[in-house]
């Protein structure tokens, strides 16, 4: 398999294509469309920045806290759901906070970088 | 798809619920986005189809909630004021006296209230009864909801 153009590339050359051609000639509800479509792929683009290695600290930090090891990521944070509503983990947890911090940090970079409440986590 | 921060948060509300206030009219959607304000004062209250009897507290946090303060973080009430200030002036007014630590538990609950709007919304596209892209983005709002809960529950020390 090749990849040029890459996935980066094409998303990058789709956004151009909304943003400079598309998006100007619209107006009132499509308008509005052809910016979040924008922002979606722009998601996408930092998705693929970040994504790979934060999942992986978070599955790393995840098989700590749970003192098991597992598939992915996705696995191991329904056992950790199953922990919290069975009371078996809470507020009081060593590390449970932390860990759910430095996650939702690193997917708000991904989903909404400009949001308020990252700031007022990182102080 | 796996939510243990909004997990926390319901396992939370549950074992801290607070002794019921009220119960008074409650509006239901109190936020800056539905008052109208002019040079006189308060002109008008607006949206009122989720009004319902219950504890007066789910107004005044509902206001307070982030998503509501446009970026002003800073001020609690509604990127605007402070809620010192509210809570003295609803007293005033004649409602009940409320402490800024009692509002914790109602604003976490706005927060919650908001992370699953934003996924039944998102979960509309999913189903494919409304493909827009805009009801697929939202479902990446929900993480706006998570980091406030978190500061919310970072802050409970210190408000008390």
């Amino acid at each position: 398999m090749h990849d040029g153009p890459s996935a980066r590339e094409l998303i990058e050359a789709v956004k151009n294509f909304i943003d400079r051609t598309a998006a100007p000639q619209l107006t009132g509800h499509s308008a509005f469309h052809a910016r979040v479509a924008s922002n979606a792929l722009a998601t996408v683009l930092r998705e693929l920045d970040i994504r790979p290695a934060a999942e992986a600290e978070e599955k790393a930090r995840l098989e700590k806290l749970l003192t098991t090891s597992g598939e992915s990521a996705n696995q191991l944070n329904a056992m950790l759901c199953a922990a919290i509503r069975s009371g078996r983990m809470d507020l009081s947890t060593d590390g449970l906070l932390s860990h759910l911090k430095s996650t939702t940090i690193a997917q708000l970079s991904v989903d909404q970088p400009g949001y308020s409440g990252l700031r007022s986590a990182a102080r | 798809m796996p939510r243990p921060v909004l997990e926390l948060a319901f396992a939370w509300l549950k074992a801290n619920a607070p002794e019921p206030a009220g119960p008074v009219l409650v509006h239901g959607d109190f936020r800056l986005g539905n008052l109208i304000v002019d040079e006189n004062g308060l002109g008008a209250v607006l949206d009122w189809e989720l009004a319902h009897i219950g504890d007066p507290r789910e107004d005044i946090a509902w206001v307070c909630v982030n998503s509501w303060r446009f970026g002003h973080s800073e001020k609690r009430v509604g990127g605007f004021g402070d809620l010192p200030e509210m809570l003295d002036a609803y007293a005033a007014a004649g409602g009940a006296r409320f402490t800024t630590a009692e509002i914790d538990w109602w604003e976490i609950l706005g927060s919650l209230k908001w992370g699953v709007m934003c996924m039944i919304m998102y979960s509309a596209y999913k189903t494919g009864a409304d493909p827009s892209v805009e009801r697929a983005a939202i479902g990446r709002r929900v993480s706006e909801n998570e980091i406030d809960l978190i500061n919310l529950f970072e802050g409970l020390g210190r408000h008390a």
